[in-house]
């Protein structure tokens, strides 16, 4: 099909000859002034965009397990959260590690725990983050803090949301 | 057409875009844009704390009596000089911000606090008052559980 009704159509186009990127005429280039897209820029924007993206979610110190009974409480001003055991206060039930107990459980349970983390020495070793609702009472979380300095654990954090 | 015979060759950045396209996608969905933060307190355990040196310290202490009712002591080197009663009418305790600035300005060579809530106080409360201490740059802060 060589001398087709469409490809002598296509080669006496007015359209191809008057374009301005590759104009032809009968099917033959005539000028290449065809420029490619310059795609690097854009590369490198994305690239910013990624790093940029994975620095900001590495700053979260910690992954902090939230709790949907809890709303934390907010702070203008506060410190970095760092690794520690997640110790949440769900009103007269405290919530360890994905584990629920009463408070007479608490001690026993933050003993063994802190052991077995010296044995690991895992990072979290003496260090408890206490999650608990902005409208409870001083008094639930008041013997989390005993337990707490009783059983080896020196660094209580509170976890609070920024405002 | 014969003319076509470039040997110039550019990489395919095509999959390159795409590739960082999914990057992007992915890290802005996993993305956590709560802004969490936290107050330390150090604990002392054992018996290691030495009492005659604590009794001899120099700190503020901020007795929270209620949500609204606070009591300030400055003490220094286990002497209690100076105490100040306040009605916290304002939600973020901007009135105790107030005296606390003065007293850190009053007594430069104070930088420990203890902070004494009562049971009934509000957890939000305590977090607030934790809030303008780091604020003031006061960060030896320490909290005593009610017994």
């Amino acid at each position: 099909m060589k001398f087709g009704k469409i490809r002598q159509d296509k080669v006496s186009s007015p359209i191809a000859m008057m374009r301005q990127v590759r104009p032809s005429k009968n099917g033959r280039s005539l000028v290449r002034t065809a420029a490619p897209l310059m795609l690097t820029s854009l590369v490198d924007a994305f690239a910013v965009i990624v790093i940029y993206l994975l620095a900001s979610t590495q700053q979260q110190g910690t992954e902090l397990k939230m709790d949907g009974k809890i709303s934390l409480p907010t702070a203008k001003h506060s410190q970095s959260l760092e690794t520690g055991i997640n110790l949440r206060v769900v009103g007269s039930k405290y919530i360890i590690d994905e584990t629920e107990m009463g408070q007479e459980k608490v001690a026993a349970f933050l003993i063994g725990l802190n052991e077995s983390l010296k044995a690991g020495k895992d990072k979290r070793q003496g260090n408890l983050i206490i999650q608990a609702d902005k409208n409870s009472d001083f008094r639930q979380l008041s013997p989390v803090l005993v337990i707490a300095a009783q059983t080896g654990f020196e660094n209580v954090r509170f976890a609070v949301m920024g405002e | 057409m014969g003319q076509d015979n470039e040997t110039n060759f550019e990489i395919n950045l095509l999959p390159v875009i795409s590739l960082l396209a999914v990057i992007i996608g992915f890290l802005l969905v996993s993305a956590v844009w709560i802004p969490l933060g936290g107050f330390h307190v150090k604990q002392a355990i054992g018996e290691t704390a030495d009492k005659t040196d604590s009794q001899k310290e120099s700190k503020f202490q901020i007795n929270l009596i209620s949500d609204s009712v606070i009591a300030l002591q400055v003490e220094s080197e286990g002497r209690m000089v100076q105490e100040i009663k306040i009605k916290e009418t304002k939600k973020d305790y901007s009135t105790l911000k107030e005296a606390m600035a003065h007293l850190k300005i009053k007594y430069p060579q104070v930088t420990r606090v203890f902070l004494m809530p009562a049971s009934q106080v509000k957890y939000q409360n305590v977090v607030s008052v934790f809030s303008l201490l780091s604020e003031l740059e006061l960060k030896e802060v320490g909290l005593q559980p009610t017994l």
